[in-house]
This record gives C-alpha cells, structure tokens and sequence, in this order.
C-alpha cells in the first residue's frame, strides 16, 4: 500500500457526436451512427507515491483534465484500473456547486457539504474560514455580486479545511492576486510538510519546479514522462516549441504571399528565417544568447529611407522590444522599384523564458512618428524562450550586494 | 372493503420492499450523502422562492388558485360540481395530489442536466439531484395538504380511521413520482426532447385522470380503461379515504386481477427507473 493512486493501462474514449444534443428523431432514422471516437488517454500508467507532490503537466487539450477527473472518479475509464488509498478531496475546481444567486455564506455550507462535512462541522469552522478568506464584510452579499478573486479565495479557505490523504489541484494559482497566491504557496508547504499526497496540475512551470517531486508529461493522451522534474519540463518546452513550429509551419518556407500583409504594399516580405546562437534555423531561442532573423524583401516602389524591423511582444499588442536599422543607425540606400535585398536583424536574447510574438515590418521613415508601413506581418509567428525562470519578462538577473555601514 | 384494504397493505409491503431496494443499492445512508441532500434542498427552497414578495406563500397559492378557476368553470358553467357532494374538497385534493406528480416529474426531467455543472466535476452519487428536488415537491405537498386538510374539516367532514391508510397512498405517489422522475431524467440527457414530449403526456394525462371530472361521469367501458393509470388508482383512492365511501375506486370498478394492474405499474416504472438510471449514470459526467 504504498501508491496513493494506481493507475493500470486506462484508457478513455469519448463518443463525439457530431451534433452533441442528440433527439428522439435520430433513434428513427436509419443510417451510419455519426458517433465519432475519440480516444483521449491511451494506456496510461501511474503510480503516485504516498506523501508525494505530484505534478501533471501538458498542452491544453493533452488529456491531462481528462485523467485528472479519472483520478477522481467523475469519468469511468473505458478500459484499465485506478487504485486509490486514502481519502481523496473530490475537487477538481475550485469552488465546486457555488451557486451564484445565494449569499456567500450559504455557498460555504453547501460548497462544504459536498467536501464531506456536516452542517455541525461548517458551522465550527465558518468563522476560520470567513478570516481565512479575508471576507468578513461580505458574507450576505449575493455569491454573484463577488469579483472572481473573492470567490477563488473563499473557494480556496474552504477547500484546505479538507481532511483528506489526497488532494487534486488544477490550475489555483492561475487565479487569484499576488497575495492569494501566497497563501497557496503556504498551504501546499503545510500539506506538503503533514505528508499529504498532492496531484498538482499546473502550466506553471514555475510552481512545478518549487513544489513537485516528480512529474508526467501527458501529450495527445499518452505519458510520454513519468520522474524527472527538470527533463520533464524541457520535454514540455520541446513539445510547446514542436507545437508552434507546425502551427505556424515555420521552417517549411510558408508562402508568404498567402497570408496577410497590412501597410501599403510598397515592399513585400519574400522570406524570413529565425537562427539560433548555433545559427541553426530555428524558433527556439535562450535567454542571454546570439539570434538573428534574416529577411528578405522587394520593394514595388522608390523608397529612400527604408527601415527594416521586428518587433516581439507578449500577448498580441503590448511591445517588448524592436530593433530596425532607424535606431542602429544604418544607413540604407534608395530602393527602386523591383530591388530586392536581404538583412540580418538580431542581438542578445534579452527575454525570460515563455513565449512571445514576433512580428515584421518594412516601412518607408522620416522620422519616428513620420512613416509609412509598406509591409507588416503582426504576431506572425510564436518564439519559445527557454531559460532560467525570472519574476517578470526579461531575463534580467541585476547586481546585489550588502552595504558596509 | 376488507379485500380493499389488503390490497393497499399490498401496495405498500411490495413499494417498500422495492423502495429498499432501491435505497441499499444507492448507499442513501451515507452521512455525506445526507449532508449534500440537505444543502441541495435548501438551496432549492432559498433559489426558488427568492426575490418574490409572497416567497413560499405562492406554493400554497397556486394550486388554490387553479382550484379557484376550475371549481367556478365546473360548478357554475357546466354545473358538474352539484351533483357530488364535497365536490370543492374532491376538486382540491384531486388538483393538489395531481400538482406534486407534475411538479416532481417536471422538475425531475432536467434535474440530472441542470446540474451538469456540479456532476462535470465532482464525484457524487449521481442520484442526489434528483432525489433533493423530488423532497423539495414533498415538503410543498406537505404543506398543500395541511390547507386541503383545513378545507375538508371546515367542509363537515369529520376524522374517521379511514385515514389513517391516506399516508401509504401518498407514499405510493411519491415512489411513482420519483420513478418517472429519475427515468426521464436520465432519458433527458442522452435526448432532448423528453421535456416537451413530457408537457404534452402530463397535459394529456391531466384530462384522462378524473381531478376536474368525477369518474362516475365517464362511461364504464372507459373507467376500466381509466383506472389502469395508477394516478387514477391514488387520487380515486385517496377520495375514497378521505372524503367519501361514495366515490368509484380501482378496486371496485376493476374486475380479478385487473385490479393490480396499476399498481403492478407504479412497480414497473419504479424497477425500469432504477436499472436504466443506474446503467447510464456512469456517463452523466460526460454526457450532460
């Protein structure tokens, strides 16, 4: 008895249909069924150990939920066994059977009721848990007039009081502000320190490196990594870096002239390639390091100042950084008409790890707020950073020392 | 009479024995699983009455304002209510017996999707929905009857033993209630359509059970055919218990063994609810 869970061999197949609401006029029509299966785990094996931190990480729509709601028996595998010793806290979610049109204090009684407790138990812990939550003044509100950060806090005071050997934790700490996500820190130090066995679901790479002892990469519904926390984050980066390359179909010379250009169609972005530090194609880039993305335009008119540039960005419009030759000052020649030219743009790689969007521009400049855009590919493409984990975007590790007085 | 009653007894030794058939193979016993029930039912009870000025009062209120409607319709334009006596109480308990049924029922069918949420996520028994809505149509019931109780005695009836027995007819009603309750429910899920087919059932079943009608009215070639229908058979007996010894029952306009039949239903649906319900709530998680 030593696993907490113990998954053999499951396997989950979903019947898709094609209209998901199914009607009584369909039992009498003749024909194929237009059930579609889906097999989303494939054999999967498991053993979590007892007293374990236990991370499951993988792409949205890996599978992961999935095998999270088999761990707790909401679906039934279609095939293979799941042992469970110890109690297990049924939550998937935070703040399960909240009810939105009752008083907040209500929710805690029915929230706790499916947790496992009694009303006498509630009504002993109510207090515990209303200052847990830092929610004093709030309680006869309506659950519906609470902002999202005080349900998940109110949620989360409950779901710690639970007695159980086993807890499954999805994505807490992708809610709530800073301050909460302290106090999710301090309470899975404390669950961790009583030897309770935690099932940690997270895209947080950070908080899978703090907290987890072992980790599975779950991915098109196979364990493709079960132990090593630090390999199973880099097979996690890879497959992430892997996804992008063939959503965007990067490497593959994509016809440029398909997609869409904003600017004026004065110049034209033929072809542009991203280089590692090795000068490998590629959009896989480490903090600190040498890349370069070669570009190669024609320009359809007479351009006298062209400037060529890139610009990364995080999420689709706030700017990170840019580099054009308008502020490295290299001077190009006049462009005619039919001229076509390659560059080369690049640097250090001044980004922490995560993702980031690339976009590209050719643009005729007089000065920085006097310009014409001739050609801009915006958010083109993802660029996977890897590198050490930092609070913030840039990799940016500062100067420290202690004063003397 | 005598063989009358046997057959009541009858009725409620076997819905009971089924009943806790029902009951262990669902482990209703759980601590736990009380604990849920009772907060669903009260959330129900808060959900459903807030925000309106009356609040629970309208539970009372509707039922006797169809009474209201219907008795003026019956008594002074078709002139049926004067030929029976205590047809207003007769009217009241038919409406009120019929209303729970209906209500149990129409609120049943979406009680597994409505709580697709809840199911979605957490593990359990998946029962519980329809079983707190189901007590919340019973402690409205409860308190229908004590106003049709109130009726009755202000109408000159007087307590007899007679009823005594009315408790187990309830208990029959609410057993069938509940049955089709967690057939349609589960039905529900997998076909949509359930709902509207069943507003059209219980619209039809409303004209061909006697509640506005009395059964005597009917042909007796169609009361045989009436009495098969097991709320028949519960609003018919509960008359006959309550108000008067006057009043056709099942068991007197059914011939032999005819005479279970409707009872035999009220089994029937009890055992196919459960076997289907418990086949198919595995999948409700992913199905709802």
């Amino acid at each position: 008895m030593k696993y907490a869970v113990s998954i053999n061999n499951i396997h989950k197949t979903f019947k898709l249909a094609t209209d998901s609401r199914k009607s009584i006029k369909s039992l009498f029509i003749k024909g194929r069924p237009n059930n579609k299966l889906v097999e989303t785990l494939r054999n999967v094996s498991l053993n979590v150990e007892k007293g374990e931190f236990f991370g499951i990480i993988g792409r949205n729509g890996s599978g992961k939920s999935t095998l999270l709601k088999i761990i707790a028996q909401v679906y039934q595998p279609t095939k293979g066994s799941l042992i469970i010793n110890g109690k297990l806290t049924p939550f998937i979610e935070l703040g399960v059977g909240f009810n939105p049109e009752l008083n907040a204090k209500d929710n805690v009684f029915l929230n706790g009721s499916l947790l496992g407790f009694s009303r006498k138990e509630m009504s002993e812990m109510y207090e515990d848990i209303v200052d847990f939550a830092e929610l004093q003044d709030s309680m006869d509100k309506k659950l519906k007039n609470f902002s999202s950060g005080m349900q998940v806090r109110l949620a989360f005071s409950i779901a710690i009081r639970s007695k159980a050997d086993i807890f499954l934790i999805d994505e807490v700490l992708a809610v709530g502000d800073v301050n909460f996500q302290k106090k999710c820190i301090e309470v899975f130090k404390t669950l961790k320190e009583q030897g309770k066995t935690i099932i940690f679901v997270s895209h947080s790479m950070e908080y899978v490196r703090e907290f987890c002892d072992r980790v599975a990469v779950v991915d098109e519904g196979i364990v493709v990594h079960c132990g090593e926390v630090e390999k199973g984050i880099d097979l996690y980066n890879k497959i992430n870096y892997e996804i992008a390359l063939s959503e965007n179909d990067f490497q593959k010379n994509i016809k440029l002239e398909e997609t869409e250009h904003l600017g004026n169609g004065g110049a034209k972005i033929l072809n542009f390639k991203v280089y590692d530090e090795k000068n490998a194609p590629k959009n896989l880039l480490t903090s600190g390091r040498k890349f370069r993305i070669e570009i190669e335009v024609i320009f359809n008119t007479t351009v006298k100042k062209a400037s060529i540039g890139v610009m990364f960005r995080k999420d689709k419009n706030e700017n990170l950084f840019g580099i054009n030759n308008y502020y490295t000052n290299y001077k190009l020649p006049t462009y005619k008409e039919g001229d076509r030219a390659k560059f080369s743009i690049g640097g250090v790689m001044p980004l922490s790890e995560g993702d980031y969007y690339l976009s590209l521009s050719v643009a005729d400049i007089v000065s920085r707020i006097d310009y014409t855009d001739l050609d801009i590919l915006n958010n083109y493409t993802k660029i996977i950073v890897s590198g050490e984990p930092r609070w913030g975007l840039l990799d940016y590790a500062g100067e420290f020392r202690e004063l003397d007085e | 009479m005598n063989l009358k009653i046997l057959h009541l007894y009858c009725t409620f030794e076997s819905v009971l024995k089924y009943n806790k058939l029902q009951l262990s193979t669902m482990k209703i016993i759980t601590k736990q699983n009380k604990s849920i029930l009772r907060e669903l039912v009260s959330t129900d009870f808060k959900i459903r009455y807030q925000g309106s000025f009356l609040g629970y009062a309208w539970s009372l209120f509707r039922p006797l304002m169809l009474f209201c409607i219907l008795y003026i319709v019956f008594t002074y334009v078709f002139g049926l209510g004067k030929t029976i006596p205590h047809y207003p109480v007769y009217l009241l308990l038919g409406i009120v017996l019929w209303n729970f049924m209906l209500e149990t029922t129409s609120i049943g069918v979406s009680s597994i999707v409505s709580n697709g949420n809840l199911l979605r996520k957490i593990n359990i028994p998946k029962y519980l929905p329809v079983l707190s809505s189901s007590l919340s149509s019973l402690i409205n019931l409860f308190f229908n009857l004590l106003v049709v109780f109130g009726f009755i005695l202000f109408s000159g009836i007087s307590p007899n033993l007679f009823w005594l027995v009315f408790p187990v007819i309830v208990f029959e009603l609410y057993v069938f209630s509940l049955s089709l309750a967690f057939l349609l429910s589960a039905l529900y899920v997998k076909y949509r359509d359930i709902n509207y087919i069943w507003e059209l059932a219980l619209q039809a079943g409303f004209y061909l059970t006697p509640i506005i009608y009395p059964i005597s009215k009917a042909p007796v070639s169609m009361q045989k055919i009436i009495f098969l229908n097991p709320m028949a058979q519960i609003i018919q007996d509960s008359r006959w218990l309550i108000i008067s010894r006057e009043t056709a029952t099942a068991s007197s306009a059914l011939k032999s063994v005819t005479v279970l039949i409707p009872y035999t239903l009220v089994l029937l649906v009890l055992l196919v609810s459960t076997l289907y319900f418990k086949n198919r709530a595995a999948f409700f998680a992913e199905e709802v």
